[in-house]
């Protein structure tokens, strides 16, 4: 898949994971391996992206005598995800009219 | 190797990147070996499972864009975009922001983050984006004694693209841009300082700060603000000029416009327009205050126009000729 395309949607797939609840970098990575497997490397920018652009927060917490970074979804950060929902309904609604057309 | 030498080898391929960032990221990976370990595993397992730290490093300085900071030599940080684009485009939050021309041929941006700022960038469609947010509740005391905390946009002399600059709670500062094509200035609750620019069309925007325009010139010049006066020094704009702002002073010296409408309330409209008086279609609206311009004088041989309103307090503008006008 076109990598700039891919960067845009697994930013939304990360933001639908944290629709669960707050989670943290190595929960995250297990919980979108159902759909799509990605690096560690991978999800570093990503998460960082959805902070500056405000849909996720951040805060730390401890967790037997170490810190964990958890992200939280933020009203923004829902919005993309409804965005996104409607964006591609209409795109499943060209792939069905494509797809007949080429029977 | 273990986890002592893969977070060293992690960082010394990101020296790229400045301390906080470097940091961030190392806790992160250091969090996730953890966690790994946790859920079973030994250490060298999850360490082989990540990628090289070389090309870990590559993959996260590749996502800042291609932008990522070059620590500059004396100490900010330096985000410019790969290709020379045309527009500029930076948001910041709470903090000052200050243009410049600068002996260069790419535009660039001079930070230094503090451990509560955020700054990512991104470059699209010849834009190059600089977006700054600061974590309220990470602040530190020491960063108080630091000096100075702004971002500084620098671009090239012969920059003739638009920029765009927003920042809340600190003053916008640019001076000395010669070709802008446009510019859009806006600072909530901080002042917009605009001088010596060349802007075909130019927004300034401010809410319960001042605008002080000086020596600006373009085509189209709009100031918008609110409880806080606009002044305006030495103008000269080709087509329309707006300055709106409520409950304070609207100052004019030497502004040559042809089209020129000023708004308040609760203030006076003071000072001098550059041309000749019986030019200008005159509209203009006081309450319990003097006036020395006629309420209302628009005859179609007029060429210029001019509306002044605002209420319970006086306007006075004078017309000076311009220089090199024939005088009677």
């Amino acid at each position: 898949m076109d990598t700039q395309r891919k960067k845009g949607l697994l930013d939304v797939c990360v933001l639908a994971v944290l629709q669960r609840g707050p989670s943290y970098g190595y929960k995250i990575m297990n919980d979108l391996a159902a759909c799509v497997k990605i690096s560690e490397s991978t999800l570093y920018p990503i998460l960082k992206r959805l902070e500056t652009n405000g849909c996720v927060t951040t805060h730390t917490e401890l967790y037997q005598g170490r810190t964990r970074k958890y992200f939280t979804l933020t009203g923004p950060g829902r919005e993309k995800i409804a965005d996104f929902l409607q964006e591609w309904d209409e795109i499943k609604r060209i792939y069905t009219f494509i797809e007949e057309e080429s029977k | 190797m273990n986890r002592e030498t893969f977070l060293a080898a992690l960082c010394g391929c990101l020296s790229a990147l400045n301390e906080a960032e470097r940091a961030q990221v190392v806790s992160y990976y250091e969090e996730l070996i953890d966690d790994a370990v946790e859920n079973g595993g030994s250490e060298e397992e999850v360490l082989s499972s990540f990628d090289a730290p070389e090309a870990i490093a590559r993959q996260i300085l590749k996502e800042y864009g291609n932008t990522a900071p070059t620590p500059g030599p004396d100490g900010p940080n330096c985000y410019k975009p790969l290709a020379p684009g045309h527009a500029v485009h930076v948001e910041a939050h709470n903090i000052r922001v200050v243009v410049r021309a600068a002996a260069i041929s790419v535009p660039r941006i001079l930070f230094t983050p503090y451990r509560s700022d955020i700054v990512t960038t991104e470059e699209r469609d010849g834009v190059f984006y600089f977006y700054h947010r600061s974590k309220i509740f990470s602040w530190s005391w020491l960063d108080l004694l630091r000096g100075p905390h702004e971002i500084v946009v620098e671009l090239p002399h012969d920059f003739a693209g638009e920029l765009f600059i927003k920042t809340s709670n600190a003053a916008v500062r640019a001076e000395g841009l010669s070709k802008l094509a446009e510019g859009s200035f806006t600072s909530q609750n901080g002042k917009v300082l605009l001088e010596n620019i060349t802007c075909r069309k130019l927004f300034a925007r401010s809410g319960n700060a001042g605008i002080v325009l000086t020596n600006v010139t373009g085509d189209t010049v709009s100031a918008v603000t609110s409880n806080a006066r606009i002044t305006a020094t030495a103008c000269s704009i080709g087509q329309s000029c707006s300055l709106t702002t409520s409950n304070a002073a609207l100052r004019l010296e030497d502004i040559s416009c042809p089209c020129l409408s000023l708004k308040t309330s609760n203030a006076a409209v003071t000072g001098t327009v550059v041309g000749d008086v019986r030019d200008y279609a005159i509209r203009s609206h006081t309450s319990n205050a003097s006036n020395n311009l006629p309420p209302e004088f628009v005859f179609p041989e007029q060429t210029r126009s001019l509306t002044v309103k605002t209420s319970n307090a006086r306007i006075n503008l004078q017309f000076i000729p311009s220089p090199g006008a024939p005088t009677l």
